[in-house]
């Protein structure tokens, strides 16, 4: 799934260009001390970009496009449970279930129902938009956006329907989900630890997977997410999910993303079947 | 027709899933409305019903296609949570409506039955999520037990059902209740 996409500088290879391009070059051609350094590729490690009073930027800097992608798992998994399953997250084999997740009875045979029949049911193939931890894995990527005029931050996705999320970050609390109307997204409240942008959310509804894979959930889900940017390529995900209905004990995973060159492409779900017939194509 | 039956084709072919049985009288068609792998055998199909497909009848099958392709693949949380609906009665003799709203908090499964005035709650509820029969009991404004056990089915469509037994003062009869 790992695309590859950290930018590697050849130091060796003495292309001034790519240097620049890469951010690993002082400020001009490389020296001919470098240049006679063995051809062997060193990964630059950029620092994490930071605004100018210090907080750490999870966007693009001036001048640059870029956005998140690449996840390095394709599901969420307990964190410390190893098991093979594809992007889509369809276990390879379906005894594996019951270790995904510290799930209730009901909710491993939903589990199971719905990896033994393809994931067939999944509300995306309606147009329904992934939510939750889900959209961190699916196509198309996503950007962070710290609002800071106005105390919030966005998350704004490439892939379901190209929709966006709100975070508060001016202290309020994320609600009592008894007490909120459930939407897809949930109401998030935000707030910083260090570097690490914490996020809690819930009042969700449950007509949406929150994962691949088809992990159930109800509208007592909450989540608390924890983003932090170690260094200028990479997003380090840990989200812990509680939702007593469904899970026997509040559970953690985590994953990373890679900070990706370009724009987010424009993706919309469609019924394919139905265009295919107002446009004749088979 | 060839046209409109591949229209169709298309439509039935690709992210809607159909089980259901429509059957359109008089002059229309008659059409089973299930699942094809592919447009050609959908078409194989239509052309042994033999049948004449009108425009009218044609756009129509669209549109409820459409209409029920968000409806019939959402699938929820806990599997009860919501409202259901339906008529229990012997065969053939007079039905009784009953609406159902469940709740699940985790550790019980709540009911009301016939919300309102005459609202009665679940006493006891159950869901073996190994096979997933389902019961609970009750008991009538007129004293009368209730009991009902059935079995949860198509529990990846948003309207799913419940089929079973509805027994009340000692006399089963027969209840399909579907979520709304």
């Amino acid at each position: 799934m790992k695309m590859g996409l950290k930018k590697l500088c050849s130091i060796g290879f003495g292309a001034a260009a790519l240097l620049l391009i890469a951010g690993c070059g002082d400020s001009g051609a490389p020296s001919a001390e470098m240049a006679e350094m063995p051809a062997s590729p060193v990964e630059a490690v950029r620092e994490t970009p930071r605004f100018d009073d210090g907080m750490v930027r999870f966007d693009r800097v001036p001048g640059e496009l870029g956005y998140w992608s690449n996840p390095s798992k394709p599901s969420l998994v307990e964190e410390g449970v190893q098991v093979s399953m594809d992007d889509n997250g369809l276990l390879s084999d379906i005894n594996d279930a019951d270790q995904v997740a510290p799930f209730m009875p009901w909710a491993l045979s939903l589990y199971k129902y719905r990896q033994a029949n393809g994931l067939a049911d999944d509300p995306v193939n309606a147009c329904i938009s992934p939510a939750g931890p889900r959209h961190l894995h699916y196509e198309g990527g996503f950007r962070i956006i710290q609002d800071r005029n106005y105390n919030r931050v966005y998350l704004i996705f490439g892939g379901g329907n190209r929709g966006w999320r709100l975070i508060n970050m001016d202290g309020r609390q994320a609600p009592d989900p008894d007490e909120v109307a459930g939407t897809y997204y949930g109401h998030s409240a935000g707030h910083w630890e260090g570097d690490t942008l914490v996020v809690e959310s819930s009042g969700f509804n449950d007509r949406f997977w929150f994962s691949n894979g088809g992990l159930p959930h109800t509208p007592a889900l909450s989540l608390v997410e924890r983003f932090s940017r170690p260094d200028y390529e990479t997003l380090e995900y840990e989200v812990e999910i509680t939702d007593p209905r469904t899970y026997t004990r509040p559970w953690t995973a985590s994953w990373t993303l890679d900070w990706v060159d370009g724009e987010i492409s424009e993706k919309f779900c469609e019924q394919i079947e139905a265009i295919d017939q107002y446009t004749g194509n088979n | 027709m060839q046209i409109i039956g591949k229209s169709i084709c298309r439509a039935i072919t690709g992210p809607i899933k159909l089980s259901q049985v429509v059957i359109f009288p008089g002059n229309w068609v008659i059409f089973p409305m299930t699942k094809f792998t592919d447009n050609k055998e959908c078409r194989k199909s239509i052309k042994m019903l033999g049948e004449v497909i009108s425009m009218k009848a044609a756009w129509l099958f669209l549109l409820l296609s459409l209409s029920l392709s968000s409806s019939v693949q959402a699938q929820e949380g806990f599997p009860l949570d919501g409202t259901w609906r339906g008529f229990w009665g012997v065969p053939g003799g007079e039905e009784t409506l009953v609406v159902i709203v469940m709740n699940w908090d985790g550790e019980n499964i709540s009911g009301r039955i016939n919300p309102g005035r005459n609202m009665i709650f679940f006493e006891e509820a159950s869901l073996d999520p190994e096979s997933w029969l389902f019961n609970f009991t009750s008991t009538s404004k007129a004293d009368e037990p209730i009991a009902f056990s059935g079995m949860l089915e198509d529990i990846g469509a948003y309207d799913r059902t419940i089929t079973g037994t509805w027994t009340i003062g000692g006399i089963e009869n027969q209840l399909v209740l579907t979520r709304e």
